[in-house]
């Protein structure tokens, strides 16, 4: 038997464990146990490790040696064969597929005509951009593991998709002209608004509302997180991506259009690309937006659970788990699932399960914990308040 | 996910088992596996032979006046032939008395993940533990597999089996618990903490054990054994079948063997973690797969009154593939 490890090994703290929990990714939260751990003891190897590929080879032609003048064994396989599924705990299909990188993608050509070409093909229109220099300098910020106050970030880190929920025409080539003049009129009223910083209309324009070095008032209550920090009021933390449609379609018919959703794949490439912004990133407004007063998530539900990650090229980020739920205990209501739909099934238990686990970490119900975490965020939305209050809530 | 991107060289998880060699790699909606047994069959060499083979798309390897067929054909030759297959490895160990051993494994490795797709991707491979009370050395079994795998062009390292298990199963108790793998030749049991194995230990009786003793009291063929644990054979019930009956009574000592090692590893508190709560305690492996094992386990368990409390005892997902999973999972976590 062996027992290369005494407990004192082991990582000692709960805060270790505690943070454990909140990472949701269970390889990122392996890689993060493991780079906590004290090191094992010694492998029984180790003391041989400058000579390994000498000690291999030779232990393999000695075996070879050995096997030649062997005798020959008879045995029968164990034939295997399935088992129904068992009880197990929640899935946890992990994201583990290697980060899509875009590459580089750099700007070509700006046009006199007001647009800007990217080596994608991305084009973006910017006729109707408000200008640099009407808004004093934005600060992007996250908070750290465990951090109750911003840390100061040079670029946004994600993006949030909106729908405009404006008024729509049927997709058809006899109603171009209402097309159009309903495209126009969202773009009108969305600048007035800074209400985002990118607006896609129906025929895949993408249209610069807002710079992205200046606040687009996009998703004033919301949260995210990845696996190093936690982002509150992500109009300081994402750029906000909008798509002319409404999620009362007709059923049958595409949120957005095929060209809408090329453009956003185009577009999400070129942010990503210049900002280095994770896949895990870009979520859809209806799975950051909160309500505050009554520690709702999904005040708003843009997208319900049909925005095309796969198509923009990113993976299915509706399985991540709502970081509202298990790190602020947040709560969602039969409304926020009708709207949302069994894309979200996944991400609902798992952030459910990963609150249970934090509260079993710290030996408390979870309810006390609940009460706990939505203490911790009260606070720090206060202290966030009295820094932003000029800011437009949305 | 584009396509590109998802051909790239992700690295590979293997569990490189006494019965079966399984592979498990990432997919777009989680792992894919495959699958070979690890044994061979051999047939007198002919050109004519040799041609059937190829054309029927049969996995073999000409050495010298043999062919040998390897991986899940080698039991349909066998059945077809009336004689027995032969195996590369021996109680979760390579077999120092099978002169194909290495020829054949590296084959079936080389069916199911192929030479490395550029130098360097990493294939994680599962080992075993020392048996408990044995003096069995893991050096060359280690170090061979390591080779094979070099060989092919991969980064290879070696994870402890029930570590393996635990990585695959207990994400949901933060890589907290006991992970055991039941497989042809060996019990593999591991204590883990946050990720950090506690101790590991192997057990010399798993599933080849019961079909050999079945076999010999019943005076039955090994394949008969086979056939009847995979028709129906349950041990929650009655059995009324004769081989039925015997296979429970040495699944029965199975179980208690791994019980009575659980107690002899785990039965000082002094050598364990103060875990402040109890912790899981994950089945897996072929041999854990006939309808009320788990039941029986924890019946025998709970009768051992361990010192370590166990929250819930349960089977893995997906018993064939928890290993590959768990040694993919621990790739992934060093990239």
């Amino acid at each position: 038997m062996e027992v290369p490890y005494q407990p004192s090994i082991a990582p000692k703290t709960k805060l270790v464990e505690l943070q454990a929990t909140r990472i949701a990714d269970p390889i990122d939260r392996l890689r993060y146990l493991r780079s906590k751990a004290t090191p094992a003891a010694p492998s029984r190897f180790a003391k041989y490790a400058k000579h390994k590929p000498l000690l291999q080879k030779g232990l393999v032609a000695v075996a070879l040696a050995v096997i030649m003048v062997g005798v020959i064994t008879t045995q029968r396989p164990v034939k295997a064969r399935t088992l129904s599924r068992s009880a197990t705990p929640i899935a946890t299909a992990p994201t583990i597929l290697t980060p899509s990188n875009p590459g580089k993608i750099w700007l070509v050509d700006t046009r006199d005509t007001g647009q800007e070409l990217y080596s994608n093909t991305l084009r973006i229109e910017t006729r109707f951009a408000i200008p640099l220099g009407e808004e004093p300098k934005w600060k992007y910020y996250r908070f750290g593991a465990g951090a109750k106050s911003p840390a100061e970030m040079k670029d946004p880190v994600g993006i949030v998709f909106h729908t405009t929920e404006s008024m729509m025409a049927p997709f058809e080539e006899e109603k171009n002209k209402r097309l159009k003049l309903l495209g126009e009129s969202a773009i009108i009223f969305v600048r007035s608004k800074r209400a985002y910083h990118y607006l896609v209309d129906r025929f895949g324009r993408v249209w610069r509302i807002t710079q992205e070095s200046e606040p687009a008032f996009h998703a004033g209550a919301s949260i995210w997180a990845d696996k190093d920090s936690t982002y509150i009021n992500l109009n300081h933390s994402f750029l906000g991506v909008s798509f002319e449609a409404a999620q009362s379609h007709e059923d049958g018919e595409p949120l957005i259009t095929d060209a809408q959703k090329l453009s956003a794949r185009l577009l999400t490439d070129m942010l990503r690309s210049k900002y280095h912004i994770s896949e895990k990133n870009c979520v859809t407004h209806g799975q950051v937006s909160v309500n505050n007063d009554n520690f709702g998530v999904g005040y708003h539900t843009d997208f319900g659970g049909e925005f095309p990650f796969a198509e923009v090229g990113l993976p299915d980020n509706y399985r991540i788990p709502l970081p509202s739920i298990h790190l602020f205990g947040f709560q969602y209501d039969e409304s926020y699932l009708n709207a949302m739909g069994p894309p979200m099934d996944a991400s609902l238990a798992k952030a459910a399960e990963m609150l249970a686990l934090q509260a079993k970490t710290l030996g408390v119900t979870p309810a006390i914990l609940t009460r706990k975490l939505r203490d911790q965020y009260g606070q720090i939305t206060q202290s966030l308040k009295k820094e932003n209050k000029n800011e437009v809530s949305n | 996910m584009p396509k590109a991107e998802h051909n790239i060289a992700h690295p590979v998880g293997l569990d490189i088992g006494t019965s079966r060699i399984v592979s498990a790699v990432p997919a777009e909606s989680g792992y894919e596996y495959r699958s070979q047994l690890n044994s061979f069959v051999t047939l007198p060499n002919s050109k004519m032979r040799e041609a059937v083979l190829r054309r029927e798309n049969i996995p073999h390897t000409i050495v010298g006046p043999d062919i040998l067929v390897h991986g899940n054909e080698s039991e349909r030759f066998a059945d077809l032939l009336q004689i027995d297959t032969r195996r590369p490895m021996s109680r979760g160990f390579i077999n120092p008395s099978e002169t194909e051993s290495l020829n054949v494994m590296r084959q079936i490795i080389l069916s199911l993940i192929g030479h490395a797709k550029q130098p360097g991707q990493r294939a994680y491979f599962s080992v075993p533990a020392a048996p408990i009370g044995a003096t069995e050395n893991l050096t060359y079994h280690e170090a061979t597999l390591n080779q094979i795998l070099s060989d092919i062009g991969y980064t290879a390292k070696s994870v402890n089996e029930g570590l393996a298990v635990v990585y695959g199963e207990l994400e949901s108790s933060n890589y907290t618990g006991i992970g055991i793998s039941i497989g042809g030749g060996l019990c593999n049991v591991c204590l883990s903490y946050l990720a950090v194995p506690v101790t590991t230990f192997s057990v010399t009786k798993a599933g080849d054990f019961v079909d050999a003793s079945t076999a010999s009291v019943t005076g039955e063929l090994a394949n008969r054994i086979r056939l009847a644990k995979e028709e129906g054979f349950a041990l929650n019930g009655a059995n009324t079948d004769k081989i039925h009956q015997v296979l429970a009574v040495y699944y029965d000592d199975l179980i208690q063997s791994l019980v009575a090692s659980l107690k002899q590893a785990f039965g000082d508190p002094r050598s364990l973690p103060k875990l402040g709560r109890a912790v899981p305690l994950v089945l897996s492996g072929g041999s854990v797969m006939p309808r009320g094992f788990r039941e029986k386990f924890e019946v025998a368990l709970k009768a051992a009154e361990l010192p370590l409390p166990i929250s819930e005892i349960r089977l893995a997902d997906n018993p064939l593939h928890t290993t590959a999973k768990g040694a993919l999972i621990a790739a992934l976590s060093e990239m």
